[in-house]
């Protein structure tokens, strides 16, 4: 186990600049926006002037609140501006995660092929541990160690954010940011966050571990031998059975439908304790989207992948 | 006696050209062993395979491990050092150590950083920033520090200058040999090596022409230098190789006994290039020898 969490503990290394400098320093330029968003009152971060239909001149976050007031009404306005707050308060979710899946992509698809580049597998291969082992390590390291690190900076800024906004924002006094950014709300959305990145990397296990595969068999280009193959069958898939189950297959593994998330957010106004039974509730309902053949399948596939990037690595002549 | 290496029908091929012809081979345990050829021959296939870092045919055991099927336990008793600079060049020396003391559990951090403490590389540097002999001393500080009854280098002065490779061997024999350990090593600078070598394999065109120990080519083979005047009496010995230089020739005899070649000069232990040229030179292989 030593050995696996160091082997995990290398690829931060080596990948710190995508892993940690990457979302440090988009979150560093996000809370320069709020910080010069909070102190001039919105005015720096909406610069432009629109006359909205209830001729409301929109300067700040402040003037878009009481626009929606004014276009929908008090009632009907209520989950939206819940919706809104709950948007502002959790806004660095989602770049994060979003760059997170980037950084990860990259990772995998330089996994196995760069060591072999620049000749440090015999170095690598010089100490005593597996070549699945490695590769397990290598898999962890860039899904849940990339998704893990994204979000809990992620997090920390969303904090520092909110902790800004509290003292100078612009709508620290109104019921709907009190609300969104009481406990039991940012405890169930990040849990849910953290919760939705273990699942994610279950779903999309099985085109992680074909890019891995690729990775390690590839002579050159890495991204050509990921690339071509299930573009090819796709193709052939279209052109003899008339389907797309390939892409749709691929598309919802990478896209976040499978998780069977579900906010119902802007619809209606919810209470604190309802928000928060309704952030556990995705938590419940993606742990339900695993129970299905389709995700044990989906594991088993990427085992194989993993299984058969380790064999390529152990055979293959250095 | 304990082997550390047994080989029966070891081969390798690389789709049909064959880089390793089938061959068997022993090297007993306490032993620093040579592997000598010319570039091409093999050598470093042959590494390769003891080190499971390639697939081959053949029974292959190296201190009772399947090197391909077993590579992540035999790596525990034997350390390696390639021709190419391997360290991952992303890494500070630091880093580095602490992973292989995460990972090797024979690895001695201490020692490792008490070797580096006595060389300029700096801690905190990349490994890419290092020159070529600072890397071989990181490398060498690692390996050093490994508790490995086997140690394998390949090539692993190339490029260094003649003060750091008189320093990379004088480090490897002082700090990691004794009876209990091996050594197996592969050079072009065989001069260098041979006085401290105490077995020789030789490997030509992915054949092995020779395995045996020092003491036993001390035996078998002579070499001695015989004016241009007494040539033909050399000749009529059938040596399997001669060398001419300066109003002189270099005779090699094999299995002569040793009064026949003192009746021609002062015999002497032959030089080990010389040995192989004798052995798998060009004029062994055309049946020319002498």
């Amino acid at each position: 186990m030593k050995a696996f969490v160091t082997l995990i503990r290398s690829e931060f290394i080596e990948h710190r600049g995508g892993q940690f400098w990457t979302p440090m320093v988009v979150g560093a330029l996000l809370l320069l926006l709020v910080v010069v968003g909070t102190f001039l009152n919105g005015s720096a971060v909406i610069s432009l002037e629109v006359n909205d239909s209830g001729g409301v001149q929109i300067r700040t976050v402040g003037d878009i609140y009481d626009a929606v007031r004014a276009e929908k009404g008090e009632t009907k306005a209520a989950p939206i501006l819940q919706a809104m707050a709950y948007g502002s308060a959790y806004f660095y979710l989602l770049p994060a995660t979003l760059i997170a899946l980037i950084v990860s992509f990259f990772m995998l698809l330089s996994s196995m092929n760069a060591e072999r580049v620049d000749r440090s597998i015999l170095f690598w291969k010089s100490m005593p541990v597996s070549d699945f082992k490695v590769v397990l390590a290598k898999f962890v390291a860039a899904t849940f160690g990339t998704l893990l690190i994204a979000v809990t900076i992620s997090i920390a800024v969303t904090l520092i954010a909110m902790a800004l906004a509290s003292v100078g924002g612009p709508f620290r006094a109104s019921p709907e940011w009190q609300l969104v950014t009481s406990l039991p709300v940012l405890l169930g959305t990040f849990a849910t966050l953290m919760t939705a990145c273990v699942f994610y990397v279950g779903w999309a296990a099985p085109v992680y571990g074909w890019i891995m595969l690729a990775s390690a068999w590839a002579p050159r280009s890495a991204l050509l031998y990921v690339v071509i193959p299930p573009v090819a069958l796709a193709i052939f898939e279209a052109l003899t059975f008339h389907s797309d189950y390939l892409w749709q297959e691929i598309a919802s593994r990478l896209g976040f439908e499978s998780l069977g998330l579900g906010f119902a957010l802007g619809e209606q106004v919810l209470e604190r304790a309802a928000l928060a039974e309704l952030l556990q509730g995705q938590v419940g309902q993606m742990a339900a989207s695993t129970i299905s053949l389709r995700f044990v399948a989906g594991l088993a596939v990427a085992a194989l992948f993993l299984w058969a990037a380790s064999e390529v690595r152990r055979r293959r002549s250095v | 006696m304990t082997m550390i290496v047994e080989a029966r029908g070891l081969s390798k091929s690389y789709g049909k050209v064959p880089a390793l012809r089938p061959c068997s081979l022993s090297i007993p345990a306490g032993r620093i062993v040579g592997v000598i050829g010319p570039n091409g021959a093999g050598k470093s296939t042959l590494i390769n395979a003891m080190l499971g870092l390639i697939n081959y045919d053949g029974d292959l055991k190296v201190l009772g491990h399947e090197p391909l099927t077993d590579r992540a336990a035999l790596m525990r008793e034997v350390s390696f050092i390639a021709d190419v600079a391997t360290l991952p060049r992303w890494i500070r020396v630091r880093d580095l150590l602490d992973i292989v003391a995460g990972i090797h559990p024979r690895f001695d951090r201490a020692a490792a950083e008490a070797r580096l403490a006595r060389t300029s590389v700096r801690p905190a540097a990349r490994v890419r920033e290092l020159s070529k002999g600072m890397i071989v001393q990181v490398h060498l500080a690692i390996v050093l520090a490994i508790d490995a009854r086997l140690l394998v280098l390949d090539e692993p002065t190339l490029g260094l200058d003649l003060i750091n490779r008189r320093a990379f061997y004088d480090a490897i024999l002082s700090d990691f040999f004794d009876e209990s350990r091996s050594i197996v090593v592969t050079t072009h600078q065989v001069e260098e090596i041979e006085h401290v070598l105490t077995h020789v394999v030789m490997i030509n065109r992915g054949e092995i022409v020779l395995d045996a120990s020092i003491d036993a080519l001390v035996e078998r083979f002579t070499a001695v230098d015989v004016v241009d005047a007494r040539a033909a009496e050399a000749q009529a010995l059938n040596p399997v190789y001669a060398r001419k230089s300066f109003g002189r020739t270099t005779y090699v005899f094999d299995s002569l006994p040793a009064g026949q070649v003192a009746l021609l000069g002062e015999p002497r232990r032959v030089p080990l290039a010389d040995l192989f040229v004798a052995i798998a030179g060009p004029q062994a292989a055309s049946g020319e020898v002498a």
